[in-house]
């Protein structure tokens, strides 16, 4: 009797003291302020430690190289050579091909070129208003993602054409981070930058990851959880930045077509998609577009999932995420959205 | 070398396995009775509290903002950024949204994060 207690005890002992100590379980933190917002970086594992400092390092390299109201960025130098080619690193490449990608198949409801738009609005500064229509009218002839030609490794921009990565940095930077992990040996993280969340694998213990999807009517409050492994989510909606002029709200995402904020019927588009980069640039798209316009875009080229919350209450899903999205605020009715374009 | 007896092994490895047991069900009842608020600064974790241990509101003082600390709620009670975006947010008790003040780089978050891991929308 004694001999057999004594194994079995030592070995449930064991047992137990395990998970408490487990490399695999442990967390490390950190939060960064960068690309005008907070990331939260959260890494499990061994190498948690040396990936966060990696990340950090990256975030702040590509904050630099990416901004568009930095002067010496790349993004910076680019539109100063408008008018003539330049040559731009693989790290801008990538984006502006992501980016031309999504202008060509919405038929140009995202457009990078709409920077002197943005500047007209005030909306890379904090004193956004509203310009005279004149103005708007004039800026929006800049604004022509056909003007942004690619050759090889050179870039040209039109005259008069000046791009911002708003739509997109973030996400390509969150899929950055997610390749330097994985090439470190990390199995299990998740970043959220700035509301752009992207995760790699699963938790630490093989169960999926639960993202929030913020409500656009009380932005502390969740419209539902999405449970999900190794893909971003990203959320575009006019609640996110927004200015009041004369009793009316003017919110930050421009239609490239009108010059004003987009009024597509959406208060916010949650894209769910294995490229960070591209469920960026999406999500604003699809908000550009407006839910039916949308759900066209994705059974045509498909790719991703997307989560759209109408102004009248509604919350639509497509048919791919059913099961993994469940709604939490109870005000909102769900809806699915199907690929044979039947409703639900 | 002297043999241990068994009965003393048992009793090493009984004790371990309760010590161990206890410490898990200490881990599992913690985070109920805690509600762990945290201030960083320019990413650096300035501040831990558990609101539910704060008795008497108190002022947490940064360069640039003044953190109100009460049972069971914290707020950002003075910032001298340009919108004050952070003081209208008002108190929070927990769920996944932090309040922050991005010009100033402060962030005030609960820790448990509401039941989710990341929320997607900011």
């Amino acid at each position: 009797m004694k001999r057999k207690l004594i194994p079995a005890l030592c070995i449930l002992t064991a047992l137990l003291l395990l998970p408490g100590c487990s490399e695999a379980s442990k967390s490390s933190e950190s939060q960064i302020f960068a690309m005008d917002t907070v990331m939260s970086l959260t890494v499990y594992g061994p190498e948690a430690n040396a990936a966060l400092k990696a990340a950090a390092a990256k975030i702040y390299e590509l904050d630099d190289r990416l901004s568009a109201t930095k002067k010496d960025s790349e993004v910076s130098k680019l539109n100063a050579s408008a008018g003539s080619y330049a040559a731009v690193s693989e790290t801008l490449m990538e984006q502006l091909k992501t980016s031309l990608e999504v202008s060509k198949r919405s038929g140009g409801a995202y457009d990078i070129s709409i920077r002197p738009l943005v500047s007209l609005w005030g909306f890379d500064t904090s004193s956004a208003h509203v310009p005279p229509a004149s103005e708007i009218a004039s800026a929006i002839k800049l604004v022509d993602y056909r003007k942004i030609e690619l050759s090889g490794s050179a870039v040209r921009l039109g005259e008069g054409t000046q791009i911002t990565l708003a739509s997109i940095a973030k996400g390509y930077t969150s899929q950055t981070l997610i390749n330097l992990f994985r090439e470190m040996g990390v199995k299990s993280a998740v970043v959220s930058l700035g509301g752009n969340v992207q995760a790699l694998g699963t938790k630490p213990d093989g169960s999926k990851w639960r993202v929030g999807i913020q409500d656009p009517k009380n932005p502390s409050g969740l419209v539902g959880i999405l449970e999900t492994a190794d893909t971003a989510v990203v959320t575009s909606g006019g609640y996110q930045r927004y200015f009041d002029e004369n009793g009316k709200r003017y919110h930050h995402i421009l239609d490239p077509k009108t010059g004003y904020p987009a009024q597509s019927g959406l208060t916010s588009v949650t894209i769910v998609c294995p490229d960070g980069a591209l469920a960026d640039a999406l999500s604003t798209a699809l908000f550009v577009l407006g839910k039916d316009r949308a759900a066209e875009y994705w059974r045509t080229y498909g790719g991703f999932e997307a989560i759209f919350i109408t102004d009248d209450g509604n919350a639509y899903a497509t048919e791919g995420i059913k099961g993994a999205f469940s709604l939490r605020e109870t005000s909102y009715r769900l809806g699915f959205i199907s690929k044979s374009g039947a409703g639900q | 070398m002297k043999k241990v007896s068994s009965r003393r092994l048992i009793i090493i490895f009984a004790s371990l396995l309760l010590v161990s047991l206890a410490w898990m069900a200490l881990q599992r009842l913690l985070p109920r009775n805690a509600l762990i608020a945290e201030v960083y600064s320019d990413g650096r974790l300035v501040h831990t509290v558990d609101l539910n241990k704060v008795r008497e509101p108190y002022i947490f003082e940064l360069p640039h903002n003044r953190v109100l600390v009460e049972h069971g709620q914290i707020s950002m009670h003075e910032a001298d950024c340009p919108d004050h975006l952070c003081v209208k947010q008002g108190k929070i008790s927990g769920g996944a949204y932090p309040i922050v003040c991005l010009p100033n780089r402060v962030m005030i978050r609960i820790t448990g994060g509401g039941g989710v891991d990341a929320v997607a929308g900011r």
